[in-house]
C-alpha cells in the first residue's frame, strides 16, 4: 500500500484512539500495533505532528513507574477534524466497495 | 545501559537537524518514557526497540518535520565553490578539460546533504562517482576499456542496499553475474583466453543450484554441470574447438529442464523486476561492445534504479530522487553527442533546484 495513503489512515486511527481515551505515546503505539498491521516507528512522529497542529494537547500525570507520564488529549479542534476525516474516509470506502462489488451501506 | 546508549544515539542524530534544544529534549524525554513503559510491561530491549523504532528509523521519520543543519547553505554554496575551483584549475593549470568534472560536486553535495544516513545514499551517488572515475581514468591513462566496468557499481550497489531483505545466498546469487562479468573482462583483458575465462560465469548456476530443495535434483545438477564443464575443457583444450565444446552444456541444460530448477531466482523479486534488471544490462553490454559506445551505453543501467524508484518510491516525492538520473543523462548526452561538456554542467543544477522546490 502507498506509504502516504497508509500514513493518512494511521493519522485517522491515532485521532480516533485518543478521542476514546487520553493515552500516553506507548499506549497509542501498543493499541494501534495490536489492532492493525502498522510500522510502529511512524506513530510517534504522527503524534508529534498532530499535537503541533493543535489536534491534541498534552498534560503530565504522576505515575508509580517513575517520572510523571505525558498523556495526549484530543482538543475540540481535533474532534472536529476527526469527524471530517471519518466522513471523508467512509465516503471513500463506500465508493471503493461499490467498485469492488461489496457496497457497505452502514 | 540500553536507555543510555539509545538516548545518546538519538541525541547525536537529532543534533544534525534544526531543532530547538527544548524540542530535542522533549523528544528524548518522550522516548525515555516509552522505553520505561515498555520495561514496566515486561518487554525485552529488542521488543521495545521494535516497537518504538531504532534511533535511525525515528530520525528518518522525523526528517519530514525538520531541516538538516546548514543543509541549504551547503547546497547553495556548492555551485560557487565549484565555479571558483573550475576557474582556478582552468587559469592556473589550463585544466578546463577535464576540470569541468568539478561541477559534479554540485549534485554530489546536494545528494549527500539530503540523503545523509539514508540507505540509498551510495546508490544515488554511484552514477556520478563511476562517471568521474571513468572519465578521469580514460583521459589520464587512455584506458576506456575495461574502465567502463566501474559503471557496474550502479546496479551492484542497488542490490547491496537491498541486502536486508535477502539471505546471504540470494545476495551472492544476485551479485554473481556482475562479479563474473568483472572477473571475465579483467582476466580476459590481461591474459586473453576468453574461451576459458568465460567459465567464471558458471558461478551463477552454481549458486543458483543452492536454491534446489530436492537433494536428488541438486546432486544431478551438480554432477551434470561438472561433466559438462569437464567435457567442454576436454574438447576445447585437446581439439582446440571451443564452439563445439559448448555443446557439452546441453547435458546441464537438459538436466536443469528435467529437474525444473534451471531457472535462477535472480533476486527474489517479481518477473517484471527481473526484466528491469536484466534487459538494461544486456543492452548495455551489447551496445557497448558492438558499437564501442561504453561512454554512453552505461546510461541504460540507470533504467534499473529509475524504474525501482518509480515503482517503489514515495509517489509524492518522485522528482527529487529521479532528478540526479535525469540530470546526469542530459549532461552526458549533451557532452558526448555535442561536445558541450563545459556548459552542460548547468543541467546538474536541476538536482538541488528540484530538491529545494519539492521539499519547500
Amino acid at each position: 500500500m502507498n506509504s502516504q495513503f497508509k500514513r493518512g489512515i494511521i493519522e485517522l486511527c491515532v485521532l480516533k484512539i485518543i478521542s476514546e481515551q487520553d493515552r500516553s505515546s506507548f499506549e497509542v503505539i501498543e493499541t494501534l500495533g495490536s489492532r492493525i498491521d502498522v510500522n510502529e516507528n511512524t506513530i510517534y512522529p504522527i503524534l508529534r505532528r498532530l499535537s503541533k497542529q493543535d489536534y491534541f494537547e498534552t498534560y503530565t500525570k504522576s505515575s508509580s513507574i517513575g517520572a510523571p507520564r505525558k498523556y495526549y488529549r484530543i482538543t475540540s479542534f481535533g474532534l472536529k477534524k476527526l469527524d471530517e476525516f471519518q466522513k471523508e474516509w467512509k465516503h471513500f470506502l463506500n465508493n471503493v466497495l461499490s467498485i469492488l462489488g461489496g457496497k457497505d451501506d452502514d | 545501559m540500553m536507555i543510555n546508549q539509545y538516548v545518546e544515539k538519538l541525541k547525536t542524530l537529532l543534533n544534525q537537524y534544526e531543532i530547538s534544544n527544548q524540542e530535542k529534549q522533549d523528544i528524548i524525554d518522550d522516548y525515555i518514557q516509552m522505553i520505561e513503559d515498555g520495561k514496566y510491561k515486561g518487554l525485552s530491549d529488542k521488543e521495545i526497540i521494535n516497537m518504538v523504532g531504532t534511533p535511525e528509523k525515528i530520525v528518518k521519520e522525523l526528517r519530514y518535520e525538520y531541516k538538516k543543519n546548514g543543509s541549504e547553505k551547503l547546497i547553495a554554496l556548492s555551485p560557487f565553490v565549484s565555479f571558483i575551483i573550475f576557474m582556478i584549475l582552468g587559469f592556473t593549470r589550463n585544466l578546463w578539460h577535464p576540470g569541468w568534472l568539478i561541477f559534479i560536486l554540485i549534485p554530489i553535495t546536494a545528494i549527500i546533504v539530503s540523503m545523509l544516513n539514508e540507505k540509498h545514499l551510495f546508490t544515488a551517488l554511484s552514477p556520478f562517482i563511476s562517471f568521474s572515475v571513468f572519465i578521469l581514468v580514460g583521459l589520464i591513462y587512455d584506458i576506456w576499456h575495461p574502465t567502463w566496468l566501474i559503471f557496474l557499481i550502479i546496479p551492484m550497489l542497488g542490490i547491496i542496499n537491498s541486502r536486508d531483505e535477502m539471505d546471504k545466498l540470494t545476495l551472492f546469487t544476485a551479485l554473481s553475474p556482475f562479479i563474473s562479468l568483472i572477473t571475465f573482462i579483467l582476466i580476459g583483458y590481461h591474459f586473453g583466453h576468453y574461451h576459458l575465462v568465460w567459465l567464471v560465469f558458471l558461478i551463477v548456476p552454481l549458486l543458483g543450484i543452492g536454491y534446489e530443495n530436492n537433494i536428488k535434483h541438486k546432486a544431478l545438477l551438480y554432477i551434470s554441470l561438472s561433466i559438462s564443464t569437464a567435457l567442454y575443457l576436454y574438447i576445447t583444450l585437446f581439439f582446440d574447438n571451443w564452439t563445439i565444446g559448448l555443446l557439452a552444456f546441453i547435458l546441464f541444460v537438459l538436466t536443469g529442464l528435467y529437474t525444473g530448477t534451471i531457472q535462477i531466482d535472480f533476486i527474489g523479486t517479481s518477473k517484471v523486476d527481473r526484466l528491469i534488471i536484466i534487459i538494461p544490462i544486456i543492452l548495455f553490454t551489447c551496445i557497448g561492445s558492438i558499437f564501442d559506445l561504453w561512454a554512453i551505453s552505461w546510461l541504460l543501467l540507470l533504467i534499473i534504479p529509475v524504474s525501482m524508484i518509480i515503482k517503489y518510491g514515495d509517489k509524492n516525492h518522485l522528482l527529487t530522487p529521479l532528478s540526479p538520473f535525469i540530470a546526469v543523462t542530459i549532461f552526458v548526452l549533451l557532452g558526448y553527442l555535442y561536445s558541450l561538456w563545459h556548459p552542460a554542467w548547468i543541467v546538474l543544477l536541476l538536482i538541488p533546484i528540484v530538491a529545494i522546490i519539492e521539499n519547500a
